[in-house]
């Protein structure tokens, strides 16, 4: 007997079903199904990897959901057609949606209830029911809840309802048989009724799992959903009382629904009246309206066209054959009027003095630099189009635009009103179980204490939960018997792994599309006030054909933007930095003596430890810097061969002369993702389609893509070439190699050229730097406490902050020598918030503070703050910080009191040692204005030999010194096999420590636990770089004493 | 009249070619089922110390007028039955 399974959830019913879609549709077709429909609570968030499995399987689909009603039941609806379909993505969006309170206009009221329980109205089942097939529900639908209960005539009345709401040919009585007490019963009941008002029978199985074995773990997710243990959630009922929900053969169906055979027959007939297809290429983008008619694609032509001129001055045919190239993808691909809407957010965003450049993949496109999408020239920089797009095979193009982070939102909000609510939403993210959260998960429900959980959680450095069980088996007892929790977890735990544990929402991902969104995709509001996810994430989006495009933030930009305002301020004309000279030897030679501090992609620890060694001397090679400084190529092996290669101390080498142009700029090294391609194509006569293919296997490092199909077509084409076998088979290896790292370098370009801006403006406009990368932290690699000594290294004075002149934020003036001079603001004082200031703000405009009392009195800032401001030395103004301390104490801070002078006398007090005064000024601030600390410790320390980072770094390798400083970075990346780095910083700049393995296990309560160390150690060179190779370390204060100051 | 055994009672059960039970015999009396009313399978706790149990409950009808509970040790592949009504 066929039969085909019509109610089926997925693990996107969150923490209820727990099978993967494409687990569910591999079962279905181990069990000779032609066909399953998945039915998940309240969501299509599986339906595009269903739809792409079942494809792959040869399984026809049928998309259908499980709607919750208004009253808690739960009714089968399945799309029949494409209509249908889009009923059911607006019957999912209201059941949470229409929840909302919205005003007048339509817009959701003030309170933003986020996620909410989903509840459909049956107003809106009455208004959506066309091209939709209805099952009563099985046990949690409505009809058999009223059965159950006894009440025959609302089973009736239920009944005719749903008739009059889907008509008799599109509603089916859902009869289920889990082994459940009263099933004979109850379906003899519902087969009744159904012959009483003549419609048809259907039988499913109420599936929540591919395969039985998988019954424990819904029990778990169940669990977990309730917050309960295993024991109190059982207690509860909220557990199923045996394991028969998972995906039957048709001889078990035949079993259980031996007097209903007809039920199973029904399954099939319903299967193969559903025709639905998930491709919605046509419903991409909205329509560019343009004023006079005219096309899309004319448009965008002439756009490209005016802009020639201007960009390309010398205009050669190299240039012109380039666009021709592009348009005419653009043309084939439909894609012109995209284009045209991604520039019209750029030029919006320009106009409102928005910063914002794309990055990404889009760069390789002269048609996105022309636009001013992308801010590089991908001619100059050789960008290979085919990244982007290609015109043999359609891919979505890929836009990420980084906008200012403080005013992104200005945009996202421009975006939904420009093209309308209906047509946008945030791509969402499925957060998905890895190893930490589904050990703290599991382990909760299994009744594991808290503590254990917390340790076992802290043992495990494995990513995935599956990498994790492994980890933990080593920890089980051998006769640990079959019970034991941490046997249980380590069973359950790769069951869990990579189920989504609920909804979030993408970084920027945005979905635009012509038709309503909720017709395409079911649509619930997320967590953030004010913003609509659609419930497929970036992948579902990108296999049905829709575009999205990327609206990011980068701080980075805000830097930029920030330190041209206080150019600007200070009445010079802020310089236009889209036309900086890329190859000023001053901004290159920052980077080869390690000066990076503070600018975007090459301040870490590694990249300032790089640039002395690579000493970049033009833009290309600084690309080549931020692309190479990456887990991927240190642990490939690149970095060395590379820098060898360009200091001539190795000679370049190609595994084919054909290589020769496409490597010769990384000397040899395949670095970038484009030249992937490009070697696909130049060695095999790869199509750039094909080419891209391959470089996309290589990235998700698809092993049976890479070693299967594209290997032979690759050797193939290689030996039309004219390359010999073991040639071709040596070029496919380095490609295959490379698999997982490659960076794309368009992306490398953008980048790049944030890194190069911030330098440049370092170099030339350090107070203007400083104050933006001060106002914008947290960012970065370092604390302000790094940034700030950083800037004193650069002639910028640093103020402490003063109650009179600071700002919230840190501000810039300048001596009348024209020297810089940065204000700490107020806001850097530990527990200094808006509030607080605003107070402070709005007496002070009307006068300046007079005293400690007139402050307290007028600002009504609470004592704590103010202890916390003297402390800091905010009120250095009024008075030495302990007498001001004291006169706290004796205000009178009541309200509406005289302003009587203090009653009690002043006292003498000693006055704060500077050690005292520094430390409090580290503890409220992160920092002393007045002096780093180390200063305060260096007569002893000389006493004692031990150097300054700066005699370090004149100090000839293999010299053994002693240096001390403030540790500012510890790192143990997982690249560097064991070996732990630590950078301290002193008065004087920073020294880079290397620590090997056996020598941190010794020393790591020191690394970890001291902030000021010495350490004993034998400086190394290479390059211009130089480090410590640490023997020994203490913290400062057993070496050195007390400092004498 | 209800009878709740102490203990559930090992029972000898024949089963169709569909594995249905069709007679059950205990203390040596066969009594021949007319009708399986109800079923239903429970699985108790399988965290818990003790191990899991699996049991497929019937409720049947026997030709002499009885009603008995009896069910199947799915684990143990053994007949029990739990409960008369008679």
């Amino acid at each position: 007997m066929a039969y085909v399974e019509l109610h089926c959830h997925s693990y996107f019913s969150l923490l209820d079903g727990v099978s993967s879609p494409e687990a569910l549709v591999e079962a279905a077709r181990a069990h000779g199904h032609t066909a399953l429909a998945l039915t998940d609570a309240n969501s299509l968030a599986g339906a595009v990897r269903f739809w792409k499995a079942a494809q792959a399987a040869d399984v026809h689909p049928v998309f259908g959901a499980e709607v919750t009603l208004a009253e808690g039941a739960s009714l089968v609806l399945l799309a029949q057609n494409q209509g249908g379909y889009a009923n059911l993505c607006q019957l999912i969006t209201a059941s949470r949606l229409d929840q909302m309170a919205t005003d007048g206009d339509g817009d959701v009221a003030d309170e933003w209830p986020g996620k909410i329980e989903a509840r459909l109205t049956w107003e809106w089942l009455y208004q959506h029911a066309d091209g939709l097939i209805c099952l009563t529900g099985g046990r949690q639908g409505p009809l058999d809840a009223a059965i159950l209960r006894h009440d025959f005539a609302g089973a009736a009345s239920h009944l005719q309802r749903l008739q009059e709401i889907f008509g008799p040919a599109h509603l089916y009585v859902e009869l289920q048989h889990n082994y459940l007490p009263q099933t004979h019963w109850l379906n003899a009941q519902l087969a009744g009724l159904a012959q009483q008002f003549e419609l048809p029978v259907a039988a499913t199985g109420n599936v929540y799992y591919a395969h039985p074995e998988y019954a424990r773990l819904r029990d778990c997710v169940t669990a977990i959903r309730h917050q309960q243990t295993l024991t109190a959630a059982r207690r509860a009922g909220h557990l199923a009382l045996n394991s028969s929900y998972s995906l039957c053969t048709p001889p078990e169906m035949a079993r259980r629904f031996a007097p209903y055979s007809q039920a199973l027959a029904t399954t099939v007939e319903i299967a193969q009246r559903c025709r639905v297809s998930l491709d919605f290429s046509q419903q991409r983008f909205p329509p560019f309206v343009l004023a006079s008619g005219r096309n899309e694609f004319a448009e965008l032509y002439e756009r490209c066209h005016t802009e020639l001129a201007r960009k390309y001055p010398d205009l050669n045919p190299l240039v012109l054959s380039r666009l021709a190239h592009e348009l005419q993808v653009i043309e084939g691909a439909q894609l012109a009027g995209f284009f045209l809407h991604v520039a019209h957010l750029m030029a919006h965003a320009a106009s409102q003095g928005i910063r914002g450049q794309g990055r990404g993949s889009a760069g390789n496109s002269i048609v996105t630099y022309l636009l001013g999408i992308t801010p590089i020239d991908p001619l100059a920089h050789g960008l290979l189009f085919e990244r982007f797009l290609s015109a043999d095979r359609f891919t979505a193009p890929d836009i990420d635009i980084d906008f200012d982070t403080n005013r992104r939102d200005e945009l996202i909000a421009y975006i939904y009103e420009h093209f309308g609510r209906d047509h946008v939403a945030m791509v969402c993210n499925h957060v998905t179980y890895q190893a930490r959260s589904a050990i703290q998960d599991l382990g909760k429900v299994l009744g594991l204490p808290p503590a254990e959980l917390v340790a076992l959680s802290h043992s495990v450095d494995a990513h995935s939960a599956s990498a994790a069980a492994e980890q933990l088996r080593t920890r089980l007892p051998q006769d640990a018997p079959a019970h034991h929790p941490l046997r249980l977890l380590c069973e359950l735990l790769p069951q869990l792994d990579g189920a989504p544990r609920h909804l979030g929402i993408h970084n920027g991902g945005m979905l635009i599309t012509a038709q309503p969104l909720a017709q395409l995709a079911p649509l619930e509001p997320a967590t953030m006030p004010g913003r609509v996810v659609v419930q497929w994430d970036k992948n579902a989006v990108e296999d049905c054909g829709l575009i999205k495009l990327d609206v990011l933030g980068l701080r980075a930009l805000n830097v930029i933007t920030d330190a041209l305002a206080a150019i600007e301020r200070s009445g010079v004309e802020a310089p236009d930095l889209t036309t900086l000279d890329l190859a000023d030897a001053e901004v290159y030679a920052m980077i080869a003596r390690g000066d990076t501090i503070g600018a975007s992609q090459v301040e870490s620890r590694a990249q300032m430890g790089f640039g002395p060694r690579l000493k970049p001397v033009k833009f290309t090679e600084l690309m080549m810097q931020v692309a190479i400084v990456r887990p991927g190529p240190i642990q490939a092996g690149s970095v060395n061969p590379l820098l060898r290669r360009r200091a001539g101390q190795e000679a370049v080498t190609y595994a084919h002369a054909c290589l020769e142009p496409v490597l010769h700029d990384t000397y040899g090294v395949l670095l970038y993702q484009e030249q992937a391609i490009q070697i696909a194509m130049a060695a095999a006569g790869f199509t750039a389609g094909e080419a891209d293919l391959l470089r996309r296997a290589l990235a998700r490092e698809d092993e049976a893509t890479i070693f299967g199909p594209l290997r032979q077509r690759f050797l193939e084409g290689a030996a039309k070439q004219g390359i010999d076998a073991a040639e071709a088979q040596a070029i496919y290896q380095q490609l295959a190699g490379f698999a997982g790292y490659g960076f794309c370098k368009s992306h490398a370009g953008s980048l790049a050229l944030v890194a190069y801006a911030h330098l440049w403006l370092k170099r030339y406009y350090p107070g203007p730097f400083y104050v933006a990368i001060l106002n914008n932290q947290p960012m970065g690699f370092y604390s302000p406490e790094v940034i700030i000594n950083d800037a004193k290294r650069h002639g910028v004075a640093i103020l402490s902050p003063d109650i009179q002149a600071s700002d919230y934020a840190y501000t810039l003036a300048y001596d009348a020598k024209g020297a810089p001079h940065l204000r700490t603001g107020l806001r850097a004082v530990k527990g200094m918030g808006n509030r607080a200031w605003a107070q402070i703000a709005r007496v002070r405009q009307e006068r300046p503070f007079a005293s400690l009392a007139d402050l307290a009195r007028r600002s009504k800032v609470p004592p704590d703050l103010l202890e916390t401001l003297i402390m800091a030395g905010a009120l250095d103004a009024f008075g030495e910080r302990r007498q001001l301390l004291w006169q706290l104490k004796q205000l009178d801070l009541r309200t509406h009191t005289l302003a009587l002078p203090a009653m009690e006398p002043d006292i003498a007090l000693p006055a704060l040692r500077l050690l005292e005064q520094v430390a409090w000024e580290y503890e409220l601030i992160g920092y002393s204005a007045a002096t780093q600390i180390l200063a305060l410790y260096r007569p002893q320390l000389r006493q004692q030999h031990i150097l300054s980072s700066w005699e370090v770094k004149e100090a000839p390798a293999g010299q053994r010194v002693l240096v001390a400083g403030l540790t500012i970075v510890v790192q143990r990346p997982g690249t560097a096999k064991g070996v732990t780095f630590q950078t301290l910083e002193d008065e004087a700049g920073t020294v880079d420590l290397v620590l090997k393995p056996r020598v941190y296990e010794r020393l790591r309560a020191i690394v970890r636990g001291e902030r000021l160390v010495v350490a004993s150690g034998t400086v190394q060179r290479e390059g211009g770089a130089v480090n410590v190779l640490v023997g020994y370390m203490w913290g400062l204060s057993a070496i050195s004493g007390h400092p004498t100051r | 009249m209800t009878r709740l055994p102490a203990d559930p009672q090992p029972i000898a059960i024949t089963l169709s070619s569909q594995c249905r039970p069709l007679r059950l015999s205990w203390r040596q009396h066969i009594f021949v089922i007319e009708q399986i009313t109800d079923e239903w399978r429970v699985e108790t706790d399988w965290w818990l110390t003790g191990g899991v149990q699996r049991r497929h409950y019937f409720t049947v009808t026997t030709v002499q007028g009885a009603l008995f509970v009896i069910y199947q040790d799915l684990l143990a592949d053994q007949w029990f039955l739990e409960q008369i009504y008679d």
